[in-house]
C-alpha cells in the first residue's frame, strides 16, 4: 500500500504532497523534512529504495525534482519505481513542459492513478481522458 | 467505461470500511471481473485481492478466471495503449500474480493450474527493462509461495542469481530481497551466491548492507551465529538511525535467546562471583556517567541506568546511597526526561530507599513530587511515602535481585476479595466497568427535555394532592419501589422525561442500583417535579444504609478503586502480601 506521494525540489521544499493514510499536520512536516534529508544525502550509485522507520521510501530524481513515494512492505519496490516514471511520463504528455503552474491538474492526474494507496490506472490515455473533457468544458 | 471503473473503485472503498455491508454486492464484483473493459476488471482485482487475503479458500474457483486473464495479458491481447514500454499492462500482471500467489499457497491442485502461466510470464519478461524486472520479482515471489514445482523453482533461482550479480544497484537490492524471502525454503541458494553476499556486506550503501544482514539473520544456525552477531554489532556501531538500531538490537536479542552460548565466552554467567563483578562495574560506570552535567542521554539508556542502579547499587559498598539518590533526584528534575523514564527512576529510588535507613534526599523528593502535576509521578510518590513508613514491608516487597527470581504476581488481586465482599455487604455499589458507566452517562444526557412546560401545572398540582394521600400506603422504606418513579414518569409528557434514565431517585431518596428490582404495581398518578422534591426532603432522616447509598455513584467507585490500590499500605493486618 502506498502511504504517501511527495514531490520535492532540491532545496527541500515540498511541491506536492498526497497522503493515503491519516497523519497529523505537524507530523507531516517533520516527516517530509526527514525524508527529504534522507533522499538528498544519497549519491547517484546508491540504491533508490531506502528503509526509513518501519516503511520504505522509493525515490527518483528528475533534474531538480525528487519524487518520493512511501510504501509498506507488501508493495513491489520496482513496480513503484516504475510507477513514478509512468507518472512523470503522463505529466510530460499533458503539460509538455511547464509542470508547476497547474498544480490542481497534477493532483487530478495523481488521483486518477493512485487511489486508496493502490495503483488503479496506468494507461496514459485513460488517465488523461477526464482531463481533456474538463479542458473542453472549461474552454466552451 | 471510465465511470464504471470508478464505481468499482468506490465499492472497493466501501468494502475496506465496512466489509459486512457489501455482502449483497458480491455478484456485482463478479460481473465486474468479467467485464469487457480492462479498466473495470483491473479495479475489481483490488477488491478481490483484499477478499482473498482474508479468506483464500472461498475464491479458489476463480483461479481459472485469473489464470485466463493473466494469459491474455501476457499474450498481448490487450489494446495497444495499455502497453508501458512494450510490456503489456505490467501493474496488472503484478496484481494478478499476487492474487495467484495467495490462492495457490499450500494448495497443490490450485497451484497446478498456475504453473503454465507462470512459466509463460517468466519467459516473456526477458526484456531488459526495470519494469520487467519488477514482474520477474513478483513471479519469483509467487513461485515460492505456492506449492513448489522443481522446474519453476530452478528458473526462479536462476532469475534471482541474475539479479544479485547485476551491477545495477537496484537490481541487487531486489535480488537480495528475493533471497530473504526464499532463503528459508532453499538455503542452497545462499551457498551459491555466498561470495556476492560477502561482498555486499561491505558495500558502501547502508541499505544493501542492511538487506544482507537480514539474509544472514535468516540463515543463522548454531555454527555461524557468533560471526553473524559480530557483523550485526559492527553495523550497529556505524549506524545512527534510531529505528534501525532498535530493530537490529531486537534481532540480536532474539538470537541471544535462541543461542545463549554466544555470550558465555566473555562473561561466564554460571560463576556467581563474576556476576557480582559485572554488576558492580556497571553501577560504578553509570554513576560516573551521571556525574557529568549538561549531558543528554537517550531515554532508553537512562532507563537502563536507573534500573541497574536500583537493583545493584548496594553491591557498591563504598558508595553512599545518598549520592546515588541525589544523582537520581537531579535526573528527575531535568526536563528532557520523559515521564516513562521518570517512572523507571522512581522505581530505582524506591528500591534504594528500601535498603537504606531514612534518607533526607528521599524525604525531599517526596515533598517535591507529591504535588506534581503528573498523576503517575504523584502515584509513585505516594507509594514511596507510604512504603517508607514501614521499612519491613518495603524490604519484603522489593527483595534483592528480584529480577532473577520468579515472582508470582496475583493479577486478579484475589487477596482483596474479602475486602470487596465486606464493602458490598455494607451497601456499596458493585464496581461498574468503564463501558457501562459510559453508557449510563450517555443515557442520562438523553433525558434533557427540550419541550417547554405546558399548562398542566394546575392539573399536576391536583394530582400531587392525590399522590400525597395515597403515598403513605404506596411507600415502603425499602428500595423496591424504584419502579414507581420511572413508570410514573412515562404518564405525563410535560414533566421530566424519565425513559432510559437509571432509577436513582425515588420518593424515598437515593436508590442504589444493586437493589433496584422491578417495582410494585403501577400507581396511576403522575409525579411532578414538586412532589418528587417533596418526597426527597421528607426522607432525609433515613436509615444508615440509605445514607451510605446517598453518595454519588462515581465517588463510591473512586473510593473503591483507591482502597484496592492502597490496601497494602494501610491495613496490613487484614491483608497478607
Amino acid at each position: 500500500m502506498i502511504k504517501f506521494f511527495l514531490m520535492v525540489n532540491k532545496q527541500g521544499q515540498t511541491r506536492l504532497s498526497r497522503y493515503y493514510e491519516h497523519i497529523e499536520i505537524h507530523k507531516r512536516t517533520m516527516l517530509e523534512a526527514e525524508v527529504i534529508k534522507n533522499c538528498l544525502s544519497r549519491s547517484k550509485d546508491q540504491c533508490s529504495f531506502i528503509e526509513y522507520k518501519d516503511f520504505k521510501l522509493v525515490y527518483r530524481q528528475y533534474a531538480a525534482l525528487f519524487v518520493v513515494v512511501g510504501i509498506n512492505e507488501t508493495e513491489n519496490e520496482m513496480a513503484v519505481y516504475e510507477l513514478i516514471h509512468n507518472f512523470v511520463e503522463v505529466l510530460d504528455k499533458y503539460f509538455s513542459r511547464v509542470i508547476m503552474f497547474n498544480l490542481d491538474r497534477v493532483h487530478i492526474i495523481l488521483d486518477e492513478m493512485v487511489l486508496n494507496g493502490c495503483i488503479v490506472e496506468t494507461n496514459p490515455n485513460r488517465i488523461l481522458a477526464p482531463l481533456f473533457v474538463l479542458d473542453k468544458v472549461a474552454e466552451g | 467505461e471510465i465511470i464504471r471503473r470508478k464505481a468499482v473503485q468506490a465499492l472497493y472503498k466501501f468494502y475496506l470500511i465496512a466489509p459486512n455491508q457489501v455482502q449483497h454486492i458480491h455478484d456485482k464484483f463478479r460481473k465486474a471481473l468479467c467485464d469487457r473493459d480492462v479498466g473495470v476488471m483491473a479495479a475489481s482485482l483490488h477488491i478481490y485481492l483484499e477478499m482473498i487475503k482474508e479468506n483464500s479458500s472461498g475464491y479458489k474457483d476463480l483461479t481459472e478466471s485469473f489464470v485466463i486473464i493473466l494469459k491474455q495479458v501476457v499474450g498481448g491481447k490487450l489494446p495497444i495503449d495499455f502497453n508501458y514500454h512494450s510490456v503489456p499492462a505490467p501493474w496488472l500482471q503484478i496484481q494478478l500474480l499476487r492474487i495467484l500467489g495467495l490462492l495457490g499457497k499450500d494448495d497443490p491442485r490450485t497451484s497446478e493450474l498456475m504453473y503454465d502461466v507462470l512459466e509463460e510470464s517468466l519467459r516473456r519478461a526477458e526484456i531488459n527493462h526495470n519494469i520487467t524486472y519488477a514482474i520477474l520479482f513478483e513471479c519469483v515471489q509467487t513461485i515460492y509461495t505456492i506449492y513448489p514445482k522443481s522446474e519453476l523453482l530452478e528458473k526462479a533461482a536462476k532469475c534471482i542469481g541474475k539479479f544479485v550479480l547485476s551491477p545495477q544497484i537496484n537490481l541487487k537490492y531486489l535480488g537480495l530481497k528475493a533471497l530473504t524471502c526464499v532463503i528459508q525454503q532453499d538455503p542452497n541458494l545462499a551457498l551459491e551466491h555466498q561470495m556476492t553476499i560477502i561482498e555486499c556486506l561491505d558495500h558502501p550503501d547502508p541499505i544493501i548492507k542492511r538487506e544482507t544482514l537480514e539474509i544472514l539473520y535468516r540463515i543463522t544456525n548454531g555454527h555461524n551465529v557468533v560471526v553473524i552477531v559480530q557483523k550485526m554489532l559492527d553495523y550497529l556501531k556505524e549506524t545512527k538511525e534510531e529505528y534501525a538500531i532498535i530493530t537490529l538490537a531486537g534481532k540480536i536479542a532474539e538470537l541471544a535467546e535462541k543461542y545463549p552460548f554466544i555470550f558465555q565466552k566473555p562473561f561466564g554467567f554460571d560463576d556467581g562471583k563474576e556476576d557480582k563483578q559485572l554488576r558492580t562495574y556497571a553501577v560504578r560506570s553509570y554513576l560516573a556517567l551521571l556525574e557529568e552535567e549538561n549531558v543528554f542521554y537517550p531515554q532508553k539508556f537512562l532507563q537502563v541506568m536507573s534500573w541497574v542502579l536500583g537493583e545493584y547499587s548496594s553491591l557498591a559498598t563504598d558508595v553512599d546511597p545518598e549520592i546515588i539518590l541525589t544523582r537520581l533526584h537531579n535526573l528527575l528534575k531535568k526536563t528532557f526526561v520523559t515521564s516513562e523514564t521518570k517512572a523507571w527512576i522512581m522505581a530505582a529510588v524506591t528500591k534504594i530507599a528500601s535498603r537504606a535507613a531514612s534518607s533526607k534526599t528521599v524525604d525531599k523528593l517526596i515533598q517535591e513530587f507529591s504535588s506534581s502535576l503528573d498523576t503517575c509521578m504523584r502515584q509513585h510518590t505516594f507509594e514511596l511515602k507510604h512504603l517508607c513508613e514501614d521499612k519491613v514491608l518495603m524490604k519484603g516487597l522489593l527483595p534483592f535481585d528480584a529480577s532473577c527470581n520468579d515472582m508470582v504476581v496475583d493479577a486478579s488481586l484475589s487477596f482483596l476479595d474479602e475486602f470487596v465482599a465486606e464493602g458490598l455487604g455494607q451497601g456499596a455499589a458493585p464496581y461498574k466497568p468503564h463501558h457501562q458507566r459510559q453508557e449510563e452517562k450517555l443515557s442520562q444526557e438523553k433525558a434533557l427535555n427540550f419541550e417547554p412546560y405546558g399548562l398542566s401545572f394546575a392539573s399536576s398540582v391536583s394530582s400531587s394532592g392525590i399522590a400525597g394521600r395515597q403515598s403513605p400506603t404506596g411507600l415502603s422504606f425499602g428500595s423496591d419501589t424504584s419502579g414507581n418513579s420511572a413508570d410514573m414518569g412515562h404518564k405525563e409528557t410535560n414533566t421530566l422525561k424519565l425513559e432510559g434514565v437509571r432509577k436513582l431517585w425515588g420518593k424515598e431518596g437515593y436508590l442504589p442500583k444493586k437493589e433496584s428490582k422491578v417495582g410494585k404495581e403501577d400507581e396511576p398518578q403522575t409525579v411532578s417535579c414538586s412532589s418528587l422534591l417533596a418526597g426527597r426532603v421528607a426522607e432525609t432522616p433515613v436509615s444508615k444504609s440509605d445514607q451510605v447509598s446517598n453518595l454519588s455513584e462515581e465517588e463510591k467507585e473512586k473510593q473503591q478503586l483507591a482502597s484496592t490500590l492502597f490496601v497494602g499500605l494501610g491495613s496490613n493486618a487484614n491483608v497478607s502480601l
